[in-house]
């Protein structure tokens, strides 16, 4: 391993040329001994020339290493390491029927990839020790040689191009070359790949095939998700996933309907070729009942549709995770809030003093005795409530832990501390995800003094004099300020707030207030102030916000725990209890699982060939299944019992006729499910529709991994990396951490004191 | 070495400047209090023969122990002396604890049993105690305030309430600090904590003890272990009010009292 040295600056000199920065440093750093040997020499008039001359170098030293934390230079460190003579590449040959089906000339895309490799292949030869063959359809095997990779076996029917690639990259070979034309008919993503790729550090090559076989166009909607319960008037997100395969660039029409009500549409871009699209519709529910939910994709007579329900529910029960920064009224008021609804079990993390956490929980056991740092800790709790947190008590690990646990589908109410506290979450992962961005902090007002004087005039006394008490207190009400409260007010032209709060003299009241300049785009604004004004934009400022963060919400609050509001009311009053209880319903995700579905095992069917479908469903309810055919004849579809727990169960029947079928399935719950499924006499797949190559998508992932598309004749791509050393990723490290710097620092410091003190200066 | 900022780094710096000059650094002083702030406030009330100056007694024992809470936990006690009048429920709905002290035997009117009432009901919090020997103008008995308190005013304000002797592993006892003989004693007759519930919340604590004079000048009437216990009691009392409804945990690593 070899090192190399770069230098890079901070503050105002990071935007020099490292020169340029270095000589402003040495400019610097004269006028900065000059300045010591002029201020000091007065100081040292009495020294002999050789004290005078160690205080002098102590002191310039310690300018020099200032001056040296301030210029901020890292140090970047690069490691290489040379070809150690074991690389290996493995060559992977995609064997599926989309490479090998011939078109009009009978030219396959496989021999056209072949015909590429071919001529980079000598001078992978030489950049490499040893070449590994393997092939694929499904899973990839070992091939002897190259011309056993392109021609032994038969093509298979799917490609799972993602998956095989992985699994060739756990063998550990120095790079990878795929001959593909990047079609794979799984849901899978390429992200995994790449990532997997990037934490091994083996680049992806890929060489495509291309032939002039004419392409037919697919859709296929593979599955829609909805959470199988939701509470009534709360959001939750519906997902679909579609496959659609073009032959040139355009657009999907979709759209999410319940009932004769079209919930959401958009018009999804398609690129040519195979396009696997992931659309989340966040959805509102409606009072408790069933909601049908219709996914439709396309138009004409080539639209497909699914649907599926959910159930709208009153109650369910939610766990909520309270975090709080420090010891305040509003937790006990929060927690009688929901006192009232047994559905909120409350977990509360308290910090009572620096460093000690205490719980306060209904089943101490199982509670977190602090924020916990992973996602998967956070999962068993619907919100997390962070209470008046400061940044600096969050760990990057504990923030990161948050942020994963919203975008998997958890839900953060953020209630904002003070503006001066808010201030520092700037450039924070929390501060990220967010709806809202904080204003600059205010100073704050001055101590009260009055109350301090007289405490220490009655320590002076012994503590206690009659007439001195009396005195005091009768003067301590004119001192006395009263807290004004304010109303939450809906912002203009927006009706969400009401679904929380009533607005009005109901209105949630407040006392204190964290100043925030702007929402985020696309955040959802449910209060504001109903007098402060952010300045320069006349927009009221912000109280309370939500949005969309991944699969989760995320909300911020910026008042207080409103529990003054809460002592104005009666008694009788449970105004603040039902605003408390909403808010949280509203950010409440919906339970994790999943209702009846249907989703299509394979990417077409046949007449006369079985279709199979899976069928998911709730444990204690078995489904009934019914196939219509276009005729609209109804065919009952036996349900088979999974074979293991968890497995989904598999309906299968033998469609007599062409046309668009519909698979329906309902339970005694009132679950509903349907899919439609074009049947035709060909035998017409994914892999038989001749979608164009995806160039582009093998492009992204090569470059993302560090390789790159081979599809010229330039043979460069292997030959530049013959003899190369090969660089792992920069190192750096800032000087100003270094423990040596730190220790150099105090100990010419401490020399400088001691010596000092040896000469009588101090 | 532990991660330090290069905020952090250049803070040390310069404090280690100012300090060539014999400069207090601003820059490391002590952080200042954070979190929202919390009210304390003294109730006013009506003693026995129509006594109007008994209830504010030793107020600097009060701003004593709002240093003690501000310095050991994290609580933002505000520094201020606040009157709550109980005549006026606006006045006493403004603050979610009350500390109600003095030594003679209170004598309130109906209002204020209804005030009391309707604020203890809204989730306020009431820390009634009985001083001893304030203005020494009780009957001597030791505990004139705690049995007015105990036998007529409490019952009185919320009939459905239970008022009980509180148990030693009650958390008010641990919810801090660990008091593991219950309630420590300044003066008076040692009747031990009663707490007042309500639905399943303790909504009072009334105590006999006098801790309040722990917190004027206890190392020289009690000495200093016993002032270092009114402080920590009055601290619970004051978190075990702010974190509920007595579901607080006894943190682990929080230190014993006794």
């Amino acid at each position: 391993m070899t090192g190399a040295l770069e230098w890079q600056f901070g503050g105002v000199l990071r935007t020099l040329p490292p020169m340029a920065a270095w000589g402003v440093l040495w400019v610097l750093a004269v006028a900065g001994l000059f300045l010591v040997v002029r201020l000091y020499r007065r100081t040292m008039r009495g020294l002999p020339p050789f004290a005078r001359g160690v205080l002098t170098v102590f002191r310039a030293a310690i300018v020099l290493v200032i001056l040296l934390c301030l210029a901020n230079p890292v140090r970047v460190e690069r490691r290489k390491t040379a070809a150690s003579g074991n690389d290996a590449l493995a060559v992977v040959v995609d064997r599926s029927a989309s490479m090998s089906t011939p078109d009009y000339r009978g030219s396959t895309r496989l021999a056209d990839a072949v015909r590429t490799w071919k001529r980079h292949e000598s001078a992978a030869q030489e950049a490499f020790s040893k070449i590994l063959y393997r092939r694929f359809s499904l899973a990839p095997s070992p091939a002897q040689s190259f011309d056993d990779a392109v021609k032994a076996g038969v093509p298979g029917n799917e490609t799972h191009l993602f998956s095989s690639l992985r699994d060739t990259l756990a063998t550990s070979p120095t790079a990878v070359v795929c001959l593909t034309d990047g079609l794979d008919t799984t849901t899978e993503k390429a992200d995994d790949l790449v990532g997997e790729a990037l934490r091994r550090g083996v680049p992806l090559y890929f060489v495509t095939g291309k032939n002039r076989a004419r392409a037919s166009e697919t859709l296929n909607i593979r599955a829609i998700s909805a959470p199988p319960k939701v509470l009534r008037k709360t959001k939750f997100t519906v997902t679909v996933l579609v496959q659609a395969g073009v032959a040139r660039d355009g657009e999907l029409p979709v759209g999410l309907w319940s009932g004769e009500e079209k919930l959401a549409e958009a018009r999804l871009p398609l690129h040519a070729g195979l396009n696997t699209l992931t659309w989340p519709v966040p959805v509102t529910s409606a009072e408790a009942g069933i909601l049908p939910l219709e996914f439709r994709a396309g138009e004409g007579d080539r639209q497909e549709s699914a649907s599926c329900t959910t159930r709208v529910v009153e109650h369910t029960d939610i766990d909520v995770l309270y975090y709080q920064g420090a010891f305040q009224w509003g937790y006990r008021f929060l927690l009688a809030s929901l006192h009232g609804d047994p559905g909120f079990r409350l977990t509360a993390i308290l910090n009572p003093a620096l460093q000690v956490q205490g719980t306060a929980v209904p089943v101490p056991q199982t509670a977190p005795r602090d924020l916990p740092g992973s996602a998967e800790d956070l999962k068993r709790f619907q919100i997390v409530v962070l209470a008046h947190v400061f940044a600096d008590q969050l760990s990057p690990k504990q923030q990161q832990a948050l942020v994963d646990y919203a975008k998997n589908g958890g839900s953060v109410l953020f209630i904002a501390p003070d503006s001066q506290a808010a201030r520092r979450f700037a450039g924070t992962p929390l501060e990220q995800m967010l709806p809202i961005i904080f204003d600059p902090p205010k100073q704050e007002s001055p101590d009260d003094l009055a109350e301090k004087q007289f405490q220490l005039h009655m320590a002076s006394i012994g503590g206690a004099n009659n007439r001195e008490d009396t005195r005091f207190a009768n003067s301590a009400p004119q001192q006395q300020e009263s807290p004004e409260l304010q109303a939450f007010v809906v912002p203009d032209g927006k009706a969400a707030g009401s679904k929380l709060f009533q607005p009005g003299p109901d209105a949630p009241r407040f006392s204190e207030y964290t100043e925030v300049r702007s929402v985020k785009p696309g955040a959802e604004i449910i209060a504001v102030h109903p007098r402060d004004r952010v300045p320069g934009s006349n927009a009221p400022r912000v109280l309370v916000a939500r949005q969309q963060f991944g699969e989760g919400f995320t909300a911020a609050m910026t008042t207080d725990l409103l529990w003054r509001w809460k002592m104005s009311l009666p008694s009788t009053s449970h105004t603040s209890e039902i605003f408390w209880q909403q808010l949280l319903l509203s950010l409440a995700q919906p339970v994790p699982g999943q209702g009846l579905r249907l989703i299509k095992t394979a990417d077409a069917a046949r007449v006369g060939q079985r279709v199979t479908i899976q069928v998911e469903s709730p444990a204690d309810l078995r489904p009934e299944v019914v196939a219509v055919s276009p005729q609209g004849v109804r065919k009952p579809v036996p349900v088979n019992a999974a074979t293991e727990v968890g497995k989904p169960q598999l309906a299968g029947f033998v469609p007599d006729s062409e046309g668009k079928w519909e698979v329906v399935a309902g339970n005694a719950d009132g679950d509903r499910a349907r899919i439609t499924l074009t049947v035709s006499t060909r035998d017409q797949t994914l892999e038989t529709s001749n979608l164009p190559p995806d160039a582009d998508g093998l492009r992204r992932i090569a470059e993302a991994t560090g390789g790159a598309l081979i599809d010229t004749e330039d043979a460069t791509v292997f030959r530049l990396r013959a003899g190369e050393d090969r660089e792992s990723p920069l190192k750096s490290m800032p000087l100003w951490n270094s423990s040596w710097l730190l220790a150099l620092l105090l100990g010419v410091y401490g020399a400088e004191l001691i010596t000092r003190r040896l000469f009588r200066l101090l | 070495m532990s991660e330090i900022s290069r905020e952090q780094f250049l803070k040390l710096l310069a404090a280690g400047g100012a300090s060539f000059f014999g400069l207090r650094a601003p820059l490391v002083a002590q952080e200042e209090k954070r979190g929202p702030l919390s009210p304390w406030a003294r109730l006013k009330f009506t003693c026995r023969g129509g006594d109007n100056d008994d209830w504010n007694v030793h107020p600097n024992g009060d701003l004593n122990l709002i240093d003690a809470i501000r310095d050991q936990s994290t609580a933002n006690v505000e520094k201020r002396w606040n009157v709550a009048d109980v005549a006026r429920l606006d006045t006493i709905t403004r603050f979610p604890f009350l500390f109600m002290h003095g030594e003679m035997a209170p004598e309130l009117g109906d209002t204020d049993r209804a005030n009391l009432r309707e604020y203890l009901l809204r989730g306020g919090f009431v820390f009634a105690e009985d001083c001893v020997r304030g203005k020494m103008r009780s009957d001597r008995s030791g505990d004139e305030f705690f049995r007015r308190m105990a036998e007529v005013e409490l019952p009185k304000i919320l009939p459905e309430a239970k008022l009980e002797l509180l148990p030693n592993d009650h958390p008010v006892f641990h919810c801090f600090y660990h008091f593991n003989n219950g309630l420590p004693h300044m003066q008076g007759n040692p009747h031990g904590l009663h707490g007042m519930t309500v639905g399943g919340r303790l909504v009072s604590v009334l105590s006999p003890s006098d801790i309040h004079c722990g917190w004027v000048n206890g190392d020289k009437w009690f000495g200093t272990g016993k002032r270092l216990e009114a402080f920590k009691m009055g601290i619970n009392i004051y978190l075990f009010a702010m974190s509920g409804n007595g579901a607080s945990a006894v943190p682990e690593n929080a230190p014993p009292a006794t």
